[in-house]
C-alpha cells in the first residue's frame, strides 16, 4: 500500500515538472533573463519568492525556465540511447553467434568507461551544446537497454517463444516486432525511468563543470554553479534550483520503484499460471 | 461445518454416519509424531480472506509414511507449509492444532519454530534446485545442515557429508562435497536436499512432490530411499503428491484432500483397490495405464473449484457423475469402514482392481506376418540422423560436445500414434525438433513425403511448413501472453493470408470449441487459463493448418493425472476427425502404451528398441526398455533401473546402457550394438535381447 502511495506522489512530481517546463512562459511571472541591476542579490521576498541572483534575474522564473534543459535533453536521449540499445539488444538476441559476442563485447567496453570521464572527454573535444549532451547522454545509456532486451529476446528463444512462431511459418520481422518487442516493452519502459534520472543527473553535473548548457541559459546546474561562490551571503541562488534537481529525481524514483514493482509483479504473476 | 472431534472410534464395517463428528480411524493417534487437526488456512485476497483449506486432519506415526493426495490447487501444499511453519506471507492459520511430538506448534513464535525445523522436522520440496545455493559447494551445504557438535571439526564434518551423502545412495560422495549444484543431475541434486533434510535426523520428513520434476526411473528410486530412511531412521514421513501411483506400495495410509477437505483417507493399498469416495474413484480412473488402448478417460468434468467458491453440500458435486440428490444440498457425513473413512453420498461399491496391470511374461512370441511390408509409405522419415551440440562456450574454451543423437533412423507412419520414450537427456527433444525442421542436423536426412526438408525450393518449403507443427511441454512459454486466445489460434492463418478476416475468425473459432474452449475463453489472454486449458490453446493453434504431423514434446507432462486424461481423450479425437500423424514424445510409459501404435525407446541419444507398441511395452526385448517398465510408479520395483545415465559428454565404449545393465558382457563394451529385426516387426540394439520379460527372471537368448 504504502508503494502505491510512493508511486502516486512520484508521478505527480514528474507531471508537475513537465507541466513547468511546457508551459514555463504562462506560468513564470518574469522573464528568466531581465537584469534588474538595481535588485541583485536580494532574499526571498513577495516580488520574488526564490529571491534574485548576482545580476538581478528572478531565481523564481530561472528554476521554472531551468525545469527545460533536464527535462528535455533527458527525455531525448532516453528515446536515443533507448531506440539504440532496443535494437541492437534485439539483433544480438535474435541472431545470436558471433554479432552477439561482438556486441556484447562493445556493451562491456561501453560500460566499463566511467560515463563521467566518457562524457567529459566528449564535451571537452566537441564543445557543450544540446546535440553534444544528447548524445553523450544516449551514447552512455544504450547499454541497459541492450542488456535487458538482450536477456529478454534469449530467454524468449531458449522458452521456446521464438520456436512456436517460427513453425507456423512467422517472418523475422513479425517475430521481432510484433511479438518480442512489444513482448519486451514494459522492461523497456521500467529501464527507461531510471536511465531518465540517470540522464538528468548527468546533465546537471556536466552543466554545473561548465561542460554542458553555457550561460546565460537557465539550466539548474548552472545556476547551482554560478551561485556557488555567494552561498555564504546569498545561499537561494544555489539551494532552490538543488531543491528543485532533487525533488524531480526523487519522484523520477519513485515512480521509476512503483513501475518496476508492477511489471515484475504482473510477469511474476503470470509465470505462476 | 466440515470439523469433527478426536473423541470415540468407528468400528466395524460400513458404519452408517452418525453426524459429523466420527473419528478418523487412526491407528497410531495417541503416539503421533505429527498430528494435524482440524487445520483451517486462510488466504488475503482482495475479497477478503479466503479458506484455502478447510479442516483437514491427518496424523503420522513415527516410522509411518502417509500420503496426502489431491489436484493442483486442493491444499496440500499450503498443509505442509502450515506444518514445516512456512506459510506465505498472505497466507495465515484461522483455527486447528498442528502437533510435532506432542509439542504444540502454532503457539510457536519464529524462534521456536525455527529451533523445531532445526531438530526435528525435514522439508523436501519439488524443484530441488531452488533448495540449494547455486554458488556454493555440496559439500559446505551439507555441512551446514549438520548438526552443530557435528561441525566443530572441519575434517570430521566432511566425513559426516560425505556419509550422509552416500546414505541418499549418491556416487562418489567424497567427489561430490566439492560439485556445485548447476554439475549435478535434478535426481542427483533431490538426493542431496534429502541428504540435507534428514542431517540432523529429525522425527518428521515433509515431501512436497519430492519427484515430480524427475524421470520415472529416477522417481522410483528417489522413493525407495524416503522408504529406506523412514524405516532405517524411524522417520515420520508425509508425501504429498497429485499421483495417486507414486504412494502405492510406499505409504501405509493415504489422505485424499479436494478443495481444501479430507474426503477419503485409509490403508493404501485398500484405498487403491476398494476406493469409495467417488473423487477418489476419478483420480483412479484417470490413469491411463489402467485402461484399454484409447477408451474415454476423463471421469472427472469441468475445473478444480476456484478458492472463492462456496459448496452447501458435496464440493465434488459439480464434477461428480454420480452426484444426485442430497449431493449439492447437505454435506456428506463420515462414513467409517474399519480402519478407513470416506464422506460421501453416493460411494463407490465395487472393487477398482490394482492400479498398473503389471507387464505380462511374454512367452517366446509365435512369429506372425511382417508388419512392416503391408505397411503404407511413411509421412516423415529419419535416416541416420546425427545431431551434437557444443557446449561450453567462450571464443578460446576447449568446446566439448553433447551427441543428442548419434545416428537414428526413425519411420513416422501416416495418420497413427508414434511414441518416443526415455529418460531425460536421452535425445527426445531434439529428434522432435530435428523431424518438426526447427534445428539443422549434423549429417543424416530428415524426409517428409519422401523429400528431403533441408533441399526444399522456397516455394516447396513454405508448403512444407504448414505441414509439420509442434506441440510444447510449457505451452504458457510458447504463446504470446498479450495475445487473445482466438488471436493465438488465427494468427497462422493471418500469415499465410490469402483468407478474409471473418473466415479466419469462423475457422479459429471452429477449432477452440472442437479442443472444448467455449465463447467465455476466446478474448482471454494466457494468464487468464490454466495449464490445462493453455495445452488446449495449443493444440488448436497447431491444428489451424491442418497438418500432417504433429511433434508433441510431454504435452502432459506439467498437468495433473486429470488434467493429463481429459487432454489424451481429446487428442484421440482430433486424431480421428483430422487424421494427422502424431509422434508423442514422454516418459510417460503408461501414456505411450495406452495412446500409441508404434514406440521407439531411446538411449543416449540412439534408438535402442523400436516396433509395434503394445508388444513392446508388454514384452520388452532391449534389457533398458525392461528397466523403464520395472521403474514404472505403482509396480513393485523388482528390476528397476540403476542409477542414472552417464554423462552424455564421454558415453561408455560399445553399448551405452552397459553401466547399468545387468546382463552386460564383455562383448557389450567393445561392439556398439546395431537395431537387428527381433521377430514380430520389432527390432532391437541388443547382443543378447530378452526373450521372456526380466521380471519372471527371464532366460536369456544368445547370439
Ligand atoms: N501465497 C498465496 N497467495 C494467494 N493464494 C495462494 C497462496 N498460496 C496458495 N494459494 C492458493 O491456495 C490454494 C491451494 O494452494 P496449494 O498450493 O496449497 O495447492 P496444491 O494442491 O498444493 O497445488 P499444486 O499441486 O499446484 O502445488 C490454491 O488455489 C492457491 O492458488
Ligand atoms: S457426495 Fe455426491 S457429489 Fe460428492 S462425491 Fe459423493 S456422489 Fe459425488
Ligand atoms: S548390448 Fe549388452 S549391455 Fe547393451 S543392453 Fe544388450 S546386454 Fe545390455
Ligand atoms: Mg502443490
Amino acid at each position: 500500500m504504502a508503494g502505491e502511495w510512493a508511486g502516486l506522489v512520484g508521478a505527480g512530481i514528474v507531471v508537475v515538472a513537465c507541466v513547468l517546463a511546457i508551459f514555463a512562459a504562462q506560468i513564470a511571472r518574469q522573464s528568466p533573463d531581465s537584469q534588474h541591476l538595481l535588485q541583485v542579490l536580494q532574499g526571498p521576498s513577495a516580488q520574488h519568492p526564490l529571491g534574485t541572483d548576482e545580476v538581478g534575474r528572478d531565481v523564481l522564473s530561472r528554476v521554472i525556465y531551468g525545469s527545460r534543459i533536464p527535462l528535455g535533453v533527458g527525455s531525448a536521449a532516453v528515446v536515443l540511447g533507448g531506440a539504440i540499445g532496443v535494437a541492437l539488444g534485439m539483433i544480438s538476441g535474435y541472431v545470436g553467434r558471433w554479432v552477439d559476442a561482438v556486441l556484447g563485447r562493445v556493451a562491456d567496453i561501453q560500460l566499463s568507461i566511467p560515463a563521467i570521464i566518457l562524457a567529459v572527454a566528449f564535451l571537452a573535444l566537441r564543445g557543450g551544446g544540446l546535440l553534444s549532451l544528447v548524445v553523450v547522454l544516449a551514447a552512455t545509456g544504450w547499454p541497459t537497454y541492450y542488456r535487458v532486451v538482450r536477456s529478454h529476446v534469449i530467454s524468449a528463444r531458449t522458452g521456446n517463444f521464438v520456436t512456436a512462431l517460427s513453425v507456423i511459418a512467422a517472418s523475422h520481422w513479425r517475430i521481432m516486432f510484433r511479438h518480442l518487442i512489444p513482448d519486451a516493452l514494459p522492461l523497456v519502459v521500467v529501464t527507461a525511468t531510471l536511465d531518465f534520472s540517470r540522464a538528468v543527473l548527468l546533465e546537471a553535473g556536466l552543466s554545473y563543470l561548465g561542460l554542458g548548457v553555457q550561460p546565460p541559459t537557465p539550466d539548474w546546474g548552472l545556476m547551482v554553479a554560478s551561485g556557488q561562490t555567494q552561498l555564504a551571503g546569498a545561499w537561494w541562488i544555489s539551494v532552490f534550483p538543488g531543491i528543485a534537481l532533487v525533488l524531480l529525481l526523487l519522484g523520477i524514483n519513485l515512480f521509476g520503484d512503483w513501475l518496476a514493482d508492477r511489471v515484475g509483479r504482473r510477469t511474476r504473476s503470470g509465470v505462476l499460471q | 461445518m466440515t470439523g469433527f472431534s478426536v473423541s470415540g472410534r468407528g468400528a466395524g464395517s460400513a458404519a452408517s454416519g452418525t453426524g459429523n463428528a466420527v473419528a478418523p480411524a487412526q491407528p497410531q493417534a495417541g503416539a503421533a509424531t505429527l498430528a494435524v487437526e482440524n487445520l483451517r488456512i486462510g488466504v488475503a485476497a482482495r475479497g477478503g480472506l479466503l479458506e484455502a483449506v478447510k479442516g483437514v486432519s491427518l496424523s503420522v506415526g513415527p516410522g509411518e509414511m502417509v500420503g496426502l493426495v489431491g489436484e493442483s490447487g486442493s491444499g496440500k501444499t499450503l498443509t505442509a507449509m502450515a506444518v514445516c511453519g512456512l506459510l506465505p506471507p498472505r497466507a495465515h492459520v484461522i483455527s486447528g492444532s498442528i502437533r510435532i511430538r506432542g509439542t504444540d506448534a502454532l503457539g510457536l513464535n519464529r524462534r521456536g519454530w525455527e529451533q523445531l525445523r532445526a531438530g526435528q522436522v525435514g522439508v523436501v520440496f519439488q524443484d530441488a534446485m531452488s533448495a540449494l545455493n547455486p554458488r556454493l559447494t555440496i559439500g559446505s551445504q551439507v555441512m551446514e545442515a549438520l548438526p552443530a557438535e557435528l561441525r566443530h571439526n572441519r575434517a570430521e564434518a566432511k566425513e559426516h557429508a560425505a556419509s550422509l551423502l552416500a546414505d541418499a545412495g549418491i556416487p562418489h560422495p567424497r567427489e561430490r562435497l566439492g560439485s556445485y549444484p548447476h554439475e549435478l543431475s535434478g535426481g542427483l541434486l533431490q538426493r542431496v536436499v534429502i541428504a540435507m533434510a534428514v542431517a540432523r535426523r529429525p522425527a518428521l520428513l515433509v515431501a512436497d512432490e519430492p519427484t515430480t520434476a524427475l524421470d520415472v526411473s529416477v522417481q522410483g528410486q528417489i522413493l525407495d530411499m524416503l522408504d529406506r530412511l523412514r524405516s532405517e531412521l524411524n522417520l515420520a514421513v508425509l508425501l504429498i503428491t497429485h499421483d495417486l501411483r507414486l504412494v502405492q506400495h510406499r505409504a501405509a495410509r493415504t489422505v485424499v484432500v479436494y478443495a481444501g477437505e479430507v474426503v477419503e483417507e485409509g490403508p493404501t493399498a485398500e484405498l487403491a483397490e476398494r476406493p469409495h469416495h467417488r473423487y477418489t474413484v476419478a483420480l483412479l480412473e484417470a490413469i491411463p495405464g489402467r485402461a484399454p488402448r484409447r477408451a474415454p478417460l476423463a471421469s472427472i468434468q469441468g475445473d478444480p473449484p476456484r478458492l472463492d467458491q462456496r459448496f452447501e453440500g458435496c464440493p465434488f458435486a459439480p464434477r461428480c457423475s454420480a452426484a444426485s440428490d442430497p449431493c449439492s444440498t447437505a454435506p456428506p457425513l463420515w462414513q467409517v469402514v474399519a480402519t478407513a473413512r470416506y464422506r460421501c453420498w453416493h460411494p463407490q461399491t465395487e472393487p477398482l482392481g490394482g492400479i498398473v496391470p503389471r507387464p505380462q511374461v511374454a512367452s517366446p512370441r509365435p512369429p506372425t506376418g511382417d508388419h512392416s511390408s503391408a505397411s503404407p509409405p511413411p509421412v516423415a522419415e529419419l535416416v541416420d540422423l546425427r545431431k551434437t551440440y557444443r557446449i561450453g562456450g567462450g571464443l578460446t574454451h576447449l568446446r566439448a560436445g553433447v551427441t543428442a543423437a548419434a545416428g537414428v533412423d526413425l519411420d513416422v507412419p501416416a495418420d497413427a500414434f508414434t511414441g518416443l520414450l526415455g529418460e531425460s537427456g536421452c535425445g527426445k527433444t531434439t529428434i522432435g525438433r530435428l523431424l518438426a525442421g526447427v534445428e539443422h542436423p549434423d549429417s543424416g536426412a530428415v524426409r517428409f513425403e519422401g523429400a528431403e526438408i533441408w533441399s526444399l525450393s522456397r516455394t516447396a518449403r513454405a508448403a512444407w511448413r504448414r505441414q509439420v507443427q509442434l506441440v510444447f511441454q510449457d505451452p504458457y512459454s510458447a504463446l504470446d501472453r498479450r495475445m487473445t486466445v482466438e488471436a493465438i489460434v488465427a494468427e497462422p492463418l493471418v500469415i499465410q493470408g490469402g483468407l478474409r478476416r471473418r473466415e479466419i475468425r469462423d475457422r479459429a473459432r471452429q477449432l477452440l470449441s472442437d479442443v472444448g474452449l467455449t465463447h467465455q475463453h476466446w478474448g482471454r489472454r494466457p494468464t487468464e487459463l490454466s495449464g490445462g486449458q493453455l495445452q488446449r490453446v495449443s493444440l488448436a493453434r497447431a491444428l489451424t493448418l491442418a497438418p500432417k504431423l504433429l511433434v508433441a514434446d510431454e504435452p502432459l507432462s506439467s498437468l495433473d493425472v486429470s488434467l493429463q486424461a481429459k487432454i489424451l481423450d481429446l487428442l484421440v479425437e482430433l486424431q480421428r476427425r483430422y487424421h494427422f500423424a502424431t509422434v508423442l514424445i514422454s516418459h510417460d510409459i503408461e501414456v505411450v502404451r495406452y495412446l500409441c501404435d508404434r514406440v521407439s525407446v531411446m538411449y543416449m541419444g540412439r534408438i535402442v528398441e523400436t516396433g509395434d507398441a503394445s508388444l513392446i511395452l508388454a514384452a520388452p526385448r532391449h534389457p533398458y526398455t525392461a528397466g523403464l517398465l520395472a521403474s514404472l510408479p505403482g509396480s513393485d520395483g523388482n528390476g528397476r533401473l540403476r542409477g542414472e545415465p552417464p554423462s552424455a559428454m564421454s558415453p561408455p565404449s560399445g553399448c551405452a546402457f552397459r553401466t547399468r545393465c545387468p546382463y552386460a558382457q564383455e562383448r557389450c563394451a567393445v561392439e556398439i550394438p546395431q537395431l537387428w529385426d527381433v521377430g514380430d516387426g520389432g527390432r532391437a540394439a541388443c547382443h543378447f535381447p530378452l526373450v521372456t520379460a526380466p521380471l519372471a527372471g527371464g532366460a536369456r537368448e544368445t547370439t
